[in-house]
């Protein structure tokens, strides 16, 4: 009985380290290997030249038609003599063997320290005949001779595995790389000053002010909050991008694709996490602290600045950090808004899933990149509010103020931009969906086709997110509960920490790095899940969990112990009285979080987009691939959006109606 | 489940209870190094209003808690009618428990809240409804069946409280301070009401408290904590008028404590100088005597020169049955007197003892303040 608590956390435990650790472990291990490198040759009429676009790690040391000969930085060299009758040898520093494997256009050579993959591609010609073409190799002392097409590029490979610092190397030198690292970081800093421009001074006046449609206004900054976050992009870039629908009406030369615009569409994104954490922590501002600075001569401002600041700081951080988190980690965004722009989601989603090239390390190198500039933030934000105390938990509602003329003008102008901005794609997307689309550009002809085809043809994928989402949801309800109440009342000295630190993990993982860690970790092996249902709803399970597990351990502080004591001394074991008694009292505090686990779950994209494999496509997916494969029927897409802010938007009118029932 | 018959309660000392006696066997109970309950003995009798009085940590919710089997002890017993219970877990105990706040299920009923313990006992349904009838009647709380307890004053929640504990038929109630989140007027008329439920019951109840005034009230004995060990065991009267310390003294009741020593069996003499004699008992012998203890209703004010000591009425506070006064003697110590007789503030009166004890030192709060 004593027991059962602690055979559970320590299954939690183990579940946590096979879903959180082991795919991080993954990275860092793929990180640090990099294989040995890669030239292409090309064969045309008995002449031989190294593909010069083509050579990774090696260094080119002579490039006759005769003879090639490379060398890498560690000292390993390779060369090819062309000795006519469409034959070459390839040599090594160290003597070469066949391996049995080798089969068709694909041989495999394996020395003491490589393992060299030489495939042969033939380019087509129309008049081609259709026999395969001519690959053999025999080994002649060492060496070895490959019988070739007479017209083909021939790839070497080493695809042996070493201990490097190479890929952090070539990550930290690269133009590309930096240049991505630096877009990156503008992209997070700029949209996050500049949406907590908008989003702070407004939560401070509708915490303070009382007005006609203050709750209104709230409600929907909070449906703001959780919008489908790739359709912002997709609609101002066809407003705005260069022959879009307003600057074409408006004769403008101006476009929006580029960094400027991926910043103007997280800006209305992010703001509402500001917003809404801001205002929970000026509302929550225990009003006689103001009163009493007031009394003892403070001016109004002078108030503002050493109480009202300092005491609501760590709620406004801790939203910087939420809008920091989802600007850096946004994919979805960039990708639609330039295709030519490098940004690190987009370099590690394009650098894991091109097959070619061995990339996989330079994505998870990216990945590690991701994750210490993400865990910055984190620090940065630590230490800012190290050393403070945090707000007092008010004892009495603030009064509202009544706002002057003036003032209410403006905070009702300010409402209108903010709203207005952040609801255009919306109700751009509602328009479009009842449109026409012809080969990718819209018409004005109504149609209601583009939501028959949606019902007819992809009901799958509204199954695929609503049942993905759900059993995630259920999940955490189960797991957030119950560990919430192993670490608040077990306290176990080990085990409590240790689950508590890598459940919370996921709160600083990107979405992009934590689809990759999944996957290195569950395609071979002992458990194989990608391309499953299965990998959908464990990645959102994990990754939401730290949510669900903060606010079901809001609500357990809030139950007082005797109440499970009271249980247990009219009969009830442990295990029904957590059933019985805790978790229904838990569940009326943590409904709302699981809300938006739950909305969060059908929305996500960063780490759908990645693990997700036909049939299983989620509508996210569905969506995503509509709107950037060129010429698709956008409508479509714009049907799915719609659906989709149904499934988002009643929900959290429910749990929006419930609170403010419960704040009453 | 154990029923009672598994915990070899059935056999009854006093036959008309349905109570069962509880022993406390060299009981120790530790969290950590910190030893919260040093050795104790205690025997608590079937049918008895016992009540653990004492400071605010003293360890008076430990004990009590270790009784109902939430902690369990380091060393010694928990004896239920000689039946050793230490290491029964606290589901198996069928004791009720009160809670100081309530602890009554916020999404459940007020009914539901009472059917629970039935609910765990697998009794049948019309069962269940008749005894939370019954048991909301005993409580007078019929009305309140369906509401929720949010909707429901502190006082109704505590006996919605105390129906959901009694509804098990417990041979042993046990309270944690149960009544001190109410108010002063709402205590009194709570308190007689559980004793004479208790009594009518017939059950064992042990009271945690940290009132005196209501442990001397409702209590059969008083075990006087203080830093986790029992300071004296005895009935009120027997704690209010013969304490066996200083601390007891000064914890229970209103008390003065003069410095001074004894000079015989029948005389002390104050540090000042002056020398009161009369009747007195001692803690040990007249030779360790130190500290001369009264309690203020025993003391009478009469005209200067006419008493055992003389003295400038300090303070006075009409408290409408009686006045109690300060007396602040030629040296500076400060003596209690309650009586109804007319001075004024400023008077010279003189005091006279009638009841002195003495003890050998002075308790430990005494020690800082000396005003009173
Ligand atoms: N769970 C616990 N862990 C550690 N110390 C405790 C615990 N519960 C109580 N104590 C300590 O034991 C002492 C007695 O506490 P308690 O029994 O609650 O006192 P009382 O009820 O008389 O006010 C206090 O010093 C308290 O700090
Ligand atoms: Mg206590």
């Amino acid at each position: 009985m004593r027991n059962s608590w602690k055979i559970f956390s320590l299954f939690c435990l183990a579940g946590a380290i096979l879903l959180v650790a082991v795919p991080q472990i993954w990275i860092v291990v793929s990180a640090f290997r990099q294989d040995g490198g890669a030239f292409t040759i090309q064969l045309r009429q008995g002449e031989m030249m190294l593909v010069s676009e083509d050579v990774q790690r090696f260094i080119p040391r002579t490039d006759g038609q005769e003879d090639i000969t490379l060398e890498r930085p560690d000292g390993f060299a390779a060369s090819v003599s062309n000795k006519g009758d469409n034959r070459i040898v390839f040599k090594t520093s160290e003597p070469l063997t066949i391996d049995p494997s080798s089969a068709g256009s694909r041989l495999v050579l394996n020395s003491d320290n490589a393992s060299f993959v030489v495939e042969q591609t033939v380019p087509m010609s129309i008049f081609g005949t259709p026999t395969a073409p001519v690959f053999e190799a025999r080994p002649v002392d060492g060496a070895v001779e490959i019988t070739h097409a007479a017209r083909s590029f021939i790839r070497f490979h080493d695809r042996a595995l070493s201990f490097s610092f190479g890929n952090f190397k070539e990550f930290l030198s690269r133009s590309v790389y930096l240049e991505a690292i630096k877009n990156s970081l503008i992209v997070t800093i700029a949209s996050t000053v500049l949406a907590s421009i908008v989003a702070v001074p407004l939560a401070w006046l509708v915490a303070r002010y009382s007005f006609y449609g203050r709750s209104m206004l709230i409600a929907l900054i909070t449906m703001a909050s959780i919008s489908p976050p790739f359709l912002g992009a997709y609609v101002w870039r066809m407003l705005l991008g260069s022959n879009g629908l307003l600057t074409a009406a408006l004769g403008l030369d101006w476009t929006i694709v580029g960094l400027h615009g991926v910043i103007w569409v997280i800006i209305w994104l992010i703001y509402p996490l500001i917003f809404l954490m801001s205002l929970d922590s000026f509302s929550s501002i225990d009003p006689t602290l103001r009163e009493s600075a007031l009394n003892l001569g403070a001016t109004r401002r002078r108030a503002f600045f050493n109480v009202e600041i300092p005491t609501s700081l760590p709620g406004v951080l801790t939203g910087l950090y939420m809008a920091a988190m989802a600007a850096f980690s946004d994919f979805g965004t960039p990708f639609i808004i330039s295709l030519d722009l490098v940004i690190l989601p987009k370099l590690v989603y394009t650098q894991f899933l091109n097959e070619t090239g061995g990339n996989v390390s330079i994505a998870s190198t990216g990945s590690i990149i991701m994750l210490i500039i993400a865990m910055m933030f984190l620090a940065m934000q630590r230490v800012v509010l190290a050393g403070r105390s945090f707000a007092s938990v008010t004892s009495r509602k603030s009064e509202l103020d009544r706002p002057g003329t003036a003032l209410k003008w403006l905070i009702y102008g300010f409402g209108a931009i903010v709203i207005g901005f952040a609801f255009t794609p919306h109700v751009f997307v509602a328009i479009t969906s009842f449109l026409e689309w012809r080969a990718g550009t819209v018409t004005t002809v109504m149609t209601l086709a583009n939501y028959s085809t949606l019902f007819t043809e992809q009901l799958n994928a509204v199954w695929v997110s609503l049942s993905t989402a759900f059993a995630a949801t259920m999940l955490c309800m189960v797991f957030g509960l119950s560990i919430a109440y192993v670490i608040v009342r077990k306290r176990f000295r080990i085990i409590g920490p240790a689950l508590n630190g890598l459940v919370m993990t996921p709160y600083i993982i990107p979405g992009t790095v934590f689809a990759i860690g999944f996957i290195l970790a569950f395609n071979q092996g002992p458990i194989v899940l990608t391309g499953t249902w299965f990998i959908l709803v464990l990645s959102y399970f994990v990754r939401m969990l730290p949510f669900s597990l903060k606010t079901s351990e809001a609500a357990l502080y809030q139950i007082h112990p005797a109440v499970e004591d009271a249980a247990m001394s009219l009969g009830a074991t442990p295990v029904r009285v957590f059933l019985g008694i805790v978790v229904p009292m838990m569940l009326s505090g943590a409904i709302t979080g699981l809300t938006l686990v739950f909305l969060h779950s059908a929305t996500e994209l960063s780490s759908t987009i990645l693990l997700y494999r036909p049939p299983w496509t989620p509508m996210s997916a569905v969506i995503f691939q509509n709107t950037i494969s060129p010429g698709a029927n956008f409508g479509y897409a714009a049907a799915m959006s719609v659906l989709m802010m149904v499934i988002l938007y009643v929900p959290l009118a429910y749990i929006t109606c419930s609170r403010k029932k419960t704040l009453v | 489940m154990l029923t009672k018959e598994d915990l070899g309660m059935t056999r009854k000392q006093n036959p008309s209870s349905n109570g069962l006696s509880v022993s406390l066997e060299a009981l120790e109970i530790c969290f950590g190094k910190f030893q919260a309950l040093h050795a104790t003995d205690l025997n608590i009798r079937d049918g008895e209003f016992f009540t653990l009085l004492g400071p605010s940590g003293c360890g008076k919710t430990t004990l009590l808690r270790c009784l109902a089997g939430f902690i369990k002890p380091k060393r010694g017993r928990i004896l239920f009618d000689d039946k050793d219970v230490s290491q029964i877990e606290p589901w198996d105990r069928g004791i009720g428990f009160v809670f100081q706040n309530y602890a009554l299920w916020p999404t459940k009923t007020i009914a539901r809240n009472v059917a629970y313990g039935l609910e765990m006992r697998k009794e049948d349904k019309a069962t269940i409804e008749r005894k939370v009838r019954e048991t909301l009647e005993l409580v007078e709380l019929e009305h309140a069946a369906d509401k929720y307890p949010g909707e429901l004053s502190g006082g109704m929640q505590q006996r919605a409280a105390l129906a959901r504990a009694v509804i098990i038929d417990p041979p042993l109630l046990l309270f944690d301070e149960p009544l001190s989140n109410l108010d002063a007027k709402l205590r009194v008329k709570l308190r007689r009401d559980i004793r004479a439920l208790q009594s009518r019951l017939g059950l064992t109840a042990v009271y945690v408290t940290h009132d005196q005034e209501e442990a001397l009230d409702i209590s059969d004995r008083i075990a006087v904590m203080h830093q986790g060990r029992v300071a004296q065991i005895g009935t009120p009267r027997e704690i209010y008028e013969t304490p066996v310390s200083t601390r007891v003294a000064d914890f229970v009741g209103k008390a003065t404590f003069l410095r001074g020593h004894a000079v015989s069996a029948d005389a002390f003499q104050l540090d000042s100088g002056a020398i009161i004699q009369g009747a007195m008992t001692f803690q040990t012998s007249p030779a360790n005597g130190r500290v001369l203890f009264s309690r203020p209703e025993t003391i009478s004010i009469v005209a200067p020169g006419e008493g055992d000591i003389d003295g400038v009425v300090h303070e006075v506070s009409y408290l409408g049955n009686l006045t109690r006064y300060v007396v602040t003697t030629g040296c500076g110590q400060n003596i209690l007197v309650e009586a109804r007789c007319v001075a004024q503030q400023g008077d010279r009166v003189g005091i006279r003892f009638s009841e002195m004890k003495v003890f050998d030192d002075l308790p430990d709060t005494k020690m800082q303040e000396e005003d009173l």
